[in-house]
């Protein structure tokens, strides 16, 4: 590997523990002027640990990071700021009732002191806005734009303050594809002045088309690092997982979808959106993907019943005469329709319970004796799954928090699943869950479909609609964009669907 | 129809002006004497406190926290006035109003530090103040104690010609107003927003949270000169009387408890309606009982009011 | 270059050992351990500094003035497990006060009439109160407050300010110091609170129902995506919220044979103390009735001694104030903003 003088940035050994987790326990990474450096790695890797600490987020429990060759202390955001390291996080951060223009300069100033007159500072945001979107509208409150446009506007407060190292953890994955663009210009014109830049990423065309140095972090450490010349997607995927590239293992036995369980009538997710018909089949796995945003998400929750909209979901029961019943928040769970939320943290874990407390929210009709919940008849629902799942625990009492991100997932998977579910509805179910717990979850997903239960799962990994799913429907703009299965079912035409079909995308 | 709600969704503060409006004109019709010139220092006099309570719970409102404390704080640095500094000798103003405001907003910074080092929740940290201040100031005058030096009686009248609370109040919003055009307020209301997209940017949050509070206990502090000079004696009753009082006119001035939204001019709407409500309510010979109950409904009103009609959520919500 | 995952993950596995002092705060979030001694400790700072203290009359009046200060803060420990704050609670104690006094003492309605009227009334108040803040997603606070001061206001008027009238006989024997149950020498109230302490203690623990308030608590979208009715959690917590410091305002005037403007103002905001002492937190499971009566104790206790050493009510506020923020600083600590992202 050939060095190119002295690293700008460089951060050696680092190791950081959150309680009883360990993030990082030896993390390196050398960015180099002019650099566009990826970091790359799964979820949970420690990517986003690695990113706080350098965005002075959290303080790391040992380990050096050095500018220029001198030890640096973050001590925040605003100390990293201090020394031209700017970071815009995964999350989109907008105070949504300032306006754009103040969304800018935030945290540029003092307490009291401000640093520009308003003048510069209307001159410069407007500068970068075009840049980054066209047009600069910098009057209205942040609430107001799209996401991708807050986005865009939290990039533009990095870049008014000209970093030496800027670090975008993530933050092309709000954005259209139009913006992703100009921020790739903004990037180059970046590294051109001899800023580095520290890019994170799940998308490989991205990385490939940007990077000029790729670091692969696993299980908190540094795996590898290479250069443009040598690196090969399948070579960095071998490195992020651990092991060859996707096993082949069929997901899929042949089974015969049976009758209509689920169906959706007109759906629109936005105005002026195509309207989307999609029957559900007994026994079937439907996947529903597409770029971030681009209306599968709110289609999966129309179709629980949490979100409502133009258009109809009606559950067809065959027991009753295919009488159909529009599926509504209250009553869905009556119909046997589950829905596994796409957020962990926020939308499904109550963090200060323990596992079966966790787990036994939905059911917990089926353990009353009298007015009160049996702890016995709770234990042994729980133990069934607890082995059919192998959720690895202590104690069922002990905290939910003390499992680790798969076992999490597989107990929110068992309180859907008592349920004893006809529909199961599961948004982005293996998110930040390891390789093996993954391939447990799609095994016991085929067994369900067996066993006639339809299931619909939103994921963001194409690898999980080819391996999983018997057909895809590729969402674009609001609305199913292509509906692929059988032989027509591939990583190629998934991502070619993301983009509209119009671009070419280059993927090993 | 839909341009008032329009308006008055990007202005949150105007449904409390129009309140005022109303109120006022109602207050004219019962009393002409309302009018009438030579009442207002008098009115303004008993107003201010009301404003500058309200005015106090402001900050830590907008900084996404809550101080129930102002109130009893108020009362409290009206009593070390009358019932300590005075008989001490030290109530002349040259003394006596440096020391008070120093010593309210040293107070405020206190729950500031607890809610945003310590990491206490508001509520709990400023109710404990809240029993620590009752507490100070029965212990310090457990019976009213008249004022020995008069020279404040004029902040609830006129000083010369100047009616007296435009000083107290005046005092408040100059300072506001001077804060305005640093880039403080902007950090306060970006912290009450999004405390994360705040500290993430390299906002001082801590710092910001911690100035917040002292910006309250500091009105606070004005409020209970203004108390002071309006009693012209130590109530130290009062305290649980103005506790909530605050809170009530930030609400109602379109202020959002959850922080970021929101503005001075609008609790100053806010105090001035509950205050306009009282009159109206008492000049009309009504019982002072009645005067709570109408007070209550009106505030239940209010914050039903601006939570549906003119809250921007609700438009998102159609979405 | 490439590690083996095998290892790799062993290293991630080992446990990180906890510091002493999160074992301790565990220890003390998951028992009333702390209480238990503070509560132990007071008892015998009192018994040894006033021996006089041990006679039934005195202990009596002191687990009474306890079981009052327990019940009105019954309802409110509801409400901060779930996150809200009632302020109404002063109105609710002066509706409840007012109808045992004026209308059953005075006016000689029957006693199981007057109890009726009180829980339809502030059990209708709460329920608004829950409804509301949960529908239009209105701070209970500032809702609170307004429907506070609607009901002190109101009830006042109704009552003309009429103070002179006590409540009945049969209500006034249930909290009097020497009153008997079945013959027991212990008065009524006490063996009402400790059903309550029972009875909530099996709802909390042992009902699906307790189960759902939990997690409306400590996490209200998941437990809305976890098919929990949290508006209903909401209406009805507050409507309990409501009947229970009703009812605890017909005993509060009961033992103080009759009541005044401000009767309930100290009930909320010693209540609230606590509550918060007990080691309830906002929103969170670690709280329960039993914390608060145990809360409630030391607070009784506390200014016993401090009325005892010769410091004035006023003093013991302070004292009380102090107390609330130590314990929140053991308790209630709020992340920081880097741990939230």
């Amino acid at each position: 590997m050939e060095k190119r003088g002295q690293p700008l940035l460089q951060m050696a050994k680092i190791e950081k523990n959150f309680g009883a987790t360990r993030a990082l326990v030896e993390a390196n990474i050398e960015l180099f002027p002019g650099d566009v450096h990826t970091l790359l790695g799964e979820n949970g890797s420690g990517k986003s640990t690695l990113v706080k600490i350098l965005g002075g987020v959290h303080q790391p429990d040992s380990g050096k990071i050095l500018l220029d060759g001198a030890d640096l202390t973050l001590r925040s955001p605003r100390g990293a700021s201090h020394y031209g390291i700017e970071t815009v996080f995964q999350e989109v951060l907008t105070a949504s009732h300032q306006s754009v223009l103040q969304n800018i300069w935030l945290g540029s100033d003092g307490i009291f002191r401000r640093r520009f007159k308003t003048a510069t500072q209307r001159q410069q945001a407007t500068e970068v806005l075009e840049r980054l979107l066209g047009d600069a509208q910098l009057d209205v409150p942040a609430a107001e734009l799209s996401l991708s446009a807050r986005q865009a506007v939290s990039i533009a407060r990095s870049l008014v303050r000209r970093p030496r190292v800027l670090i975008l953890d993530e933050a092309t994955a709000a954005l259209d594809v139009q913006t992703r663009d100009r921020l790739f210009n903004e990037i180059r014109r970046l590294t051109a002045q001899g800023s580095a830049v520290l890019f994170i990423s799940h998308r490989m065309d991205e990385v490939a088309e940007i990077s000029d140095r790729v670091t692969v972090l696993r299980s908190g450490q540094t795996i590898s690092t290479v250069t443009r010349e040598t690196m090969t997607i399948s070579g960095l995927i071998q490195d992020m997982t651990g092991s060859k590239v996707s096993p082949e293992e069929s997901f899929k036995p042949p089974r015969e979808p049976g009758k209509v369980v689920l169906q959706a009538r007109d759906i629109q997710l936005a105005e002026q959106a195509t309207k989307i018909n999609v029957d559900i089949r007994a026994g079937e796995i439907i996947g529903l993907c597409g770029l971030e945003g681009h209306g599968q998400d709110l289609f999966i929750r129309r179709l629980s019943g949490f979100a409502g909209g133009p258009g109809s979901v009606s559950r067809l029961e065959v027991e009753q005469n295919n009488s159909a019943t529009p599926v509504g928040r209250r009553n869905a769970a009556g119909l046997g329709v589950a829905y596994l939320p796409r957020e962990r943290r926020g939308e499904s874990l109550f963090e200060q319970m323990s596992i079966q407390e966790n787990f036994v929210l939905p059911t917990m009709r089926q353990d009353k004796i009298g007015p009160f919940l049996s702890r016995k008849r709770m234990a042994a629902r729980f133990r069934e799954y607890i082995q059919s799942l192998s959720i690895k625990l202590g104690s069922p009492d002990d905290s939910i928090t003390t499992l680790s991100g798969g076992n999490q997932q597989k107990v929110l998977l068992a309180r859907w699943l008592a349920t004893e579910p006809s529909v199961l509805l599961l948004n982005d179910p293996t998110r930040g869950v390891d390789i093996s717990t993954k391939l447990e979850i799609y095994r016991t997903l085929q067994d369900l479909a067996l066993q006639g239960t339809a299931i619909v799962v939103l994921s963001s990994e194409v690898d999980e609609i080819v391996q999983l799913t018997d057909r895809a429907l590729v969402f674009r703009d609001k609305t199913v964009f292509a509906e692929l299965a059988g032989k027509d079912l591939h990583q190629q035409s998934i991502v070619t669907a993301y983009f509209g079909q119009e671009m070419e995308v280059q993927y090993e | 129809m839909n341009r008032i709600f329009a308006f008055l969704q990007q202005r949150p503060y105007a449904f409390a002006l129009l309140l005022c409006i109303v109120l006022l004109a109602l207050n004219i019709i019962v009393s002409p004497s309302f009018a009438n010139p030579t009442r207002w220092p008098a009115i303004l006099g008993t107003f201010a406190p009301f404003a500058l309570v309200g005015f106090a719970s402001t900050p830590s409102v907008l900084s996404g926290g809550m101080d129930i404390s102002v109130g009893p704080l108020t009362t409290f640095i009206s009593v070390i006035f009358i019932a300590v500094l005075m008989p001490a000798g030290l109530g002349s103003w040259y003394f006596s109003v440096p020391i008070l405001l120093i010593l309210a907003t040293i107070v405020g910074m206190i729950n500031g530090i607890l809610v945003a080092v310590v990491r206490l929740h508001p509520v709990v940290a400023t109710v404990g103040m809240l029993f620590i201040l009752i507490g100070l100031s029965q212990t310090i005058a457990p019976n009213p104690v008249q004022a020995a030096d008069r020279w404040s009686a004029g902040l609830a009248r006129t000083l010369g010609f100047i009616p007296g609370a435009l000083l107290t109040i005046g005092a408040a919003a100059l300072i506001w107003f001077l804060l305005r055009r640093t880039a403080f307020v902007s950090n306060l209301l970006a912290t009450g927003d999004s405390d994360q997209s705040a500290f993430g940017s390299g906002v001082n949050v801590t710092a910001v949270r911690i100035l917040a509070y002292g910006l309250g206990g500091l009105f606070a502090g004005i409020g209970g000169i203004a108390l002071a000079a309006l009693l012209q004696s130590s109530e130290s009753a009062l305290a649980t009387t103005y506790a909530l009082l605050g809170l009530a006119a930030v609400v109602l001035g379109g202020t959002s408890l959850l922080g970021g939204r929101g503005s001075m001019l609008g609790t100053l709407f806010g105090a001035f309606a509950i205050y306009l409500i009282q009159q109206l309510l008492t000049a009309g010979g009504v019982q002072s009982n009645l005067i709570q109950f109408a007070y209550g409904i009106v505030l239940v009103v209010g914050v039903l009011v601006s939570a549906t009609l003119l809250s921007a959520r609700q438009r998102g919500k159609v979405q | 270059m490439t590690t083996t995952s095998t290892v790799v993950n062993a290293r991630l596995d080992a446990p990180v050992v906890p510091s002493r002092w999160t074992k301790f705060r565990f220890f003390v979030l998951r028992l009333p351990i702390l209480q238990l001694s503070v509560l132990l400790a007071l008892i015998l700072w009192l018994v040894i500094s006033i021996p006089a203290f041990v006679n039934r009359l005195s202990i009596v009046s002191v687990l009474i003035l306890a079981a009052l200060l327990a019940l009105a803060a019954l309802g409110q420990t509801f409400v901060v497990l779930i996150g809200g704050l009632d302020l109404a609670i002063p109105g609710y104690i002066i509706v409840g006060a007012f109808i045992s006094s004026n209308l059953a003492g005075g006016a000689g309605w029957p006693i199981p009439l007057a109890l009726l009227m009180t829980v339809v009334i502030c059990g209708l108040v709460g329920a608004f109160v829950g409804f509301v803040s949960h529908r239009y997603n209105v701070q209970p606070l500032v809702l609170t407050l307004g429907i506070n001061a609607a009901l002190v206001g109101g009830t006042l008027f109704v009552a003309k300010a009429n103070f002179t009238s006590a409540p009945p006989d049969a209500l006034r024997a249930l909290t009097a110091i020497n009153g008997t149950t079945f013959g027991l020498p212990i008065p009524p109230i006490l063996l009402i609170v400790l059903a309550a302490v029972v009875l909530v203690w099996l709802f909390l623990t042992r009902t699906a129902s307790g189960r759902r308030l939990y997690a409306t608590g400590t996490n209200a979208r998941a437990a809305e995506l976890t098919r929990v009715h949290t508006g209903k959690v909401w209406t009805l917590t507050f409507a309990t919220s409501g009947i229970t410091a009703g009812i605890a305002g017909m005993f509060i005037a009961s033992f103080s044979a009759g009541w005044s403007a401000n009767i309930g103002e100290p009930y909320f905001f010693t209540g609230l103390a606590a509550v918060l002492l007990g080691g309830t937190t906002f929103g969170s499971i670690h709280g329960s009735y039993t914390r608060t009566v145990l809360g409630a104790l030391i607070l009784t206790l506390l200014s016993t001694i401090v009325l005892s050493v010769g410091m004035s009510e006023s003093e013991s506020r302070i004292i009380y104030g102090f107390v609330v923020i130590a314990a929140a600083f053991l308790y209630g600590r709020e992340r920081h903003v880097r741990n939230r992202f």
